[in-house]
């Protein structure tokens, strides 16, 4: 049998994916895969993980206070975070495109950028800092006279919104400034020479454009969301009812391995579904914009 | 012909104050908590207090010259050191092998998945399949944990200089009678040049500041970096570790502004 | 209604420190069809978006219909705008597109539709308001950009190069058509361009602009025929712009070769004689005993006409004197000019030879 040419083509085109998907495939495809039927197992009292399968994992997951608690806590997080990070990254972003000096566009690149290259832990430390009982936050509070004593800072929902929206909104804001690039200026001086004032233009043209690139920014930001621990360990605490935390928790701390898989896999799923709800958004909005509307 | 000349700014659409305003509050917003702990970094008393109370260097000595610290540090180089090359090797060949000629839509997306997973899935699953082969708590884990999660990046940040590829070099070297190996290393490769040092540079930062994968992978002799902050944080009280996070940041923003110059970072995300 | 009037005055627009435009004064008629001409950075653009509010200038006023608008915002001059690429809204039908300027005009619904069917009719789109931009093509892209500004009826249009990315037959059929339409609805157009034929054939008056100056204005016959500088003589038409030195009253001279020309001017200064290729005639037998010679170098058919290149023989009948191009519309195949290596004598009308200073 000769291999034709063209598959031989086809073939040697693909070599070059073979290291790396030798790799993926050993360090994440197959550990996805074992997690995945660790999480099916059943465990006895002391957690430890018991031959056969059973759903044993996940029903708990959907009736224990615990977890479901945590789940339907996270998932109004990520949802509140990611609106949040979505109107907070607009400014930004279009600034970041639009500035006409180059040192400002440098200097929001520079703020905005570092904290990505920045381990999460620093910017945690800082929140840390920042919010403690002894920490500028209360001074100014107390300086104002909001509050006699010092206010707890470091635990509650509304911190955590805020911690995790400042860790996640860079994400957001370098995924809407790529999609803002993309609008051609010569529609906004359009829409100007129409008589549309700049909020106008900004509502009826900048809107609808950027609405994929607001999308891919949600997507990202919401997946984030759902499973982001290390923040929240360090500002407020593993007690938190939140997924990520219950996972580290259940793995590293009892010992648990099917019921952290089972939970992950679980916030996992929600994700996915998120996203391709969102993209299935976007899809039907560009279709819109590319004229089959 | 001598004319009054009144100076009046141009303004380029939507960049009124009200924007402008906007982003200052926002962008003050990001960059509060990493101003608090720099400053804190410098304080003379062994607080962590911002703002602070004295300013001194001690911490950073104290840091420099503490065994555990420095033990930390020589781990992350090592491992950063370890990671680069991989995933450098690993992320060029796929970023060629994806986005040369035609796209590949479902093996792009499979090469991207990690960034899919949370990350606490990606830890569960290395504790889970590594810990029967004695890989936790060892160098070689961390090393193939930082990879797996760097290795996307790299090919994104690669993939750019590889679309960006002008494939008359390549003929002309093919009509001179190279062979496909030779035409690689002697035309692509040069040309691939700044999308693999960002991506290698990148890969490194993302490695030394990397903690949601290594707290699964990590044990008591392999405590990186901000493993150690992490615990730094939570249990003692000194401002080490606040100095030892401006020193990780300073990296991080030298590096940033160092790539930015080859690579448009908003096409790594 | 109104008027349609453009007034301009002392500008100077630039940025940082380079001076873009520097223009002392231009007065657009109501009614009236404007060329702004120019080589590419000459300013012409600046002028644009500096009238129509985008740049602000640094000095000079800019008035519309009686009105400074000098310091209003681009949302409030109520202008229209035609891009070079179209700028239309990818986003939105043909009709919509449309209705944009009129919604931003809080124009009831029920007045909106009739407008937008009448201007669509008008450029001859009526067919075409529910589809979207990225389904026409750019002759009809151009249309609906043309059918969007003059929705609202705005006194005065600005067009920034819109017939640029057209092929060359659109581009003719679109000249003509805008033509047109200009004088059935009386809007005052000013029109930037690049492109000197498409300047000469569909305007009123043509601003000549180069540097950042108008170098000239007036009708495409005043600047064609007679050009005030060597700039406006070069850019204008191919002619030959001949550098000579003034011997007497009836002569001149370009290089070795006198030419019978007269120019009025004193004996020995120098200026440019522009003599257009068009109004040259190479004769095989001498017309007038001044006529010079040349021999027939290049000879090139073109379709339409001619092209040739004669060189001018010295006094000492060495054919290596200055170098004429001469352009003759086609007669038909029984009369062809004269082949290269012919002897020729050259005329031509003289009150066609336009002397300018040096």
């Amino acid at each position: 049998m000769t291999v034709s040419a063209h598959t031989r083509r086809r073939l040697t085109s693909l070599v070059p994916l073979l290291p790396g998907g030798l790799f993926l495939l050993g360090l994440f495809i197959v550990p996805l895969i074992s997690t995945f039927v660790l999480s099916l197992r059943p465990t006895d009292p002391f957690y430890d993980p018991l031959p056969g399968f059973s759903t044993q994992q996940y029903v708990t997951v959907f009736t224990s206070n615990y977890y479901l608690q945590a789940l339907i806590y996270t998932a109004r997080m990520a949802l509140i975070v990611t609106a949040i990070c979505a109107v907070l990254a607009f400014p930004v972003a279009w600034l970041l495109i639009h500035a006409r000096s180059r040192a400002v566009r440098t200097l929001i690149m520079l703020i905005v950028v570092s904290p990505l290259l920045t381990s999460v832990v620093v910017r945690s430390f800082g929140w840390r800092i920042l919010l403690s009982a002894e920490g500028p936050i209360n001074s100014i509070l107390q300086t104002i006279g909001l509050t006699g004593a010092p206010l707890n800072l470091l635990s509650g929902k509304l911190t955590v919104i805020v911690v995790v929206t400042h860790v996640l909104l860079p994400f957001a804001v370098v995924t809407l400034s790529t999609s803002l690039s993309k609008i051609d200026p010569a529609l906004l001086r359009a829409s100007s020479s129409l008589g549309a004032s700049p909020a106008r233009t900004f509502a009826t043209v900048v809107l609808p454009l950027a609405i994929p690139g607001l999308i891919s920014g949600a997507v990202l930001v919401f997946s984030l969301s759902m499973g982001i621990y290390v923040t929240p360990l360090l500002v407020g605490g593993a007690n938190q009812p939140l997924a990520g935390l219950r996972v580290y928790d259940q793995a590293l701390r009892v010992f648990n391995k099917p019921g952290a898989a089972a939970l992950s896999f679980t916030l996992f799923a929600i994700s996915l579904t998120a996203i391709a709800l969102l993209n299935a958004i976007s899809r039907r909005w560009e279709r819109r914009i590319h004229g089959q509307g | 012909m001598a004319r009054a000349r009144t100076t009046r700014r141009q303004r380029p659409l939507g960049t009124g104050w009200g924007v402008r305003t906007a982003a200052t509050v926002v962008l003050i917003f990001l960059a509060l908590p990493l101003v608090v702990l720099i400053g804190s970094s410098f304080n003379a008393s062994s607080l962590v207090r911002f703002p602070p109370q004295g300013w001194s260097l001690r911490w950073y000595a104290s840091v420099l010259s503490s065994h555990d610290w420095v033990v930390s540090i020589n781990l992350s180089i090592v491992v950063a050191l370890m990671v680069v090359p991989t995933v450098v090797i690993l992320g060029t060949l796929a970023a060629y092998g994806l986005f040369r000629g035609k796209q590949r839509g479902f093996l792009t997306a499979a090469f991207m998945s990690p960034l899919v997973v949370p990350e606490v899935m990606v830890g569960l699953g290395l504790l889970t399949y590594l810990q029967p082969t004695g890989l936790i708590n060892s160098v070689a884990g961390l090393w193939l944990a930082h990879s797996l999660v760097t290795l996307p990046f790299v090919i994104r940040t690669v993939s750019t200089s590889v679309q960006g590829l002008d494939p008359s070099l390549e003929r002309a070297a093919q009509s001179l009678g190279a062979g496909p190996f030779r035409v690689f290393t002697s035309v692509i490769l040069p040309q691939l040049r700044p999308g693999i040092i960002a991506g290698g540079v990148f890969a490194a930062v993302l490695s030394l500041g990397e903690v949601a994968v290594s707290m699964f992978v990590s044990g008591p002799n392999t405590t990186t970096v901000p493993l150690r902050i992490m615990s730094a944080v939570q249990f003692e009280l000194d401002p080490s570790a606040a100095a030892v996070s401006t020193l990780l940041m300073l990296v991080s923003m030298v590096v940033m502004i160092v790539i930015s110059r080859w690579v448009d970072l908003s096409r790594a995300f | 209604m109104s008027a349609g009037h453009v007034s301009v005055r002392g500008l100077l627009a630039g940025y940082g420190e380079q001076t873009i435009l520097d223009l002392d004064e231009l007065d657009v008629h109501p009614g009236e069809f404007l060329s702004v001409l120019g080589p590419s950075g000459c300013g012409k653009t600046t002028l644009l978006n500096v009238i129509a509010g985008f740049v602000q200038p640094s000095a000079g006023q800019v008035v519309v219909d009686g009105r400074d608008v000098t310091d209003t915002p681009p949302y409030r001059r109520n202008l229209g705008l035609v891009f070079q690429n179209y700028a239309l809204f990818p986003h939105l039908t043909v009709a919509q597109n449309v209705a944009y300027g009129l919604k931003t005009r809080k124009v009831p619904k029920a007045e909106q539709t009739p407008r937008i069917d009448e201007v669509l009719n008008l450029v001859g789109l009526a067919d075409y308001a529910g589809r979207r931009p990225g389904q026409l093509s750019g002759g009809q892209q151009q249309r609906v950009a043309l059918a969007r500004a003059l929705a609202y009826e705005p006194s005065v249009l600005l067009l920034d190069e819109p017939l640029s990315n057209l092929d060359a037959k659109l581009r003719h059929q679109m000249q003509t058509e805008l033509r047109q339409l200009q004088r059935r609805v009386g809007t005052t157009m000013i029109f930037v361009t690049h492109d000197q034929s498409e300047a000469l054939t569909m305007s009123d008056r043509v601003a000549l602009l180069n540097g950042g100056h108008i170098e000239q204005l007036g009708t495409p016959q005043e600047i064609y025929r007679a050009p005030r500088t060597t700039f406006v003589a070069d850019f204008l038409g191919a002619g030959n712009l001949l550098p000579v030195t003034i011997i007497d009253a009836a002569t001149v001279r370009l290089g070795d070769v006198d030419l019978p020309i007269a120019t009025g001017r004193p004996a020995g200064s120098q200026a440019t004689v522009v003599l257009r290729r068009e109004h040259l005639r190479p004769l095989t037998s001498p017309g007038s005993p001044a006529a010079p010679r040349a021999v027939v170098i290049f000879r090139a058919f073109s379709g339409s006409s001619w092209q040739l290149q004669v060189q001018l023989l010295t006094p000492d009948d060495q054919p290596t004197g200055p170098i004429i191009s001469i352009e003759l519309p086609d007669a038909g195949a029984t009369q062809t000019p004269p082949a290269e290596g012919t002897q020729v004598w050259l005329a031509w009308d003289p009150q066609a030879a336009v002397v300018i200073d040096a």
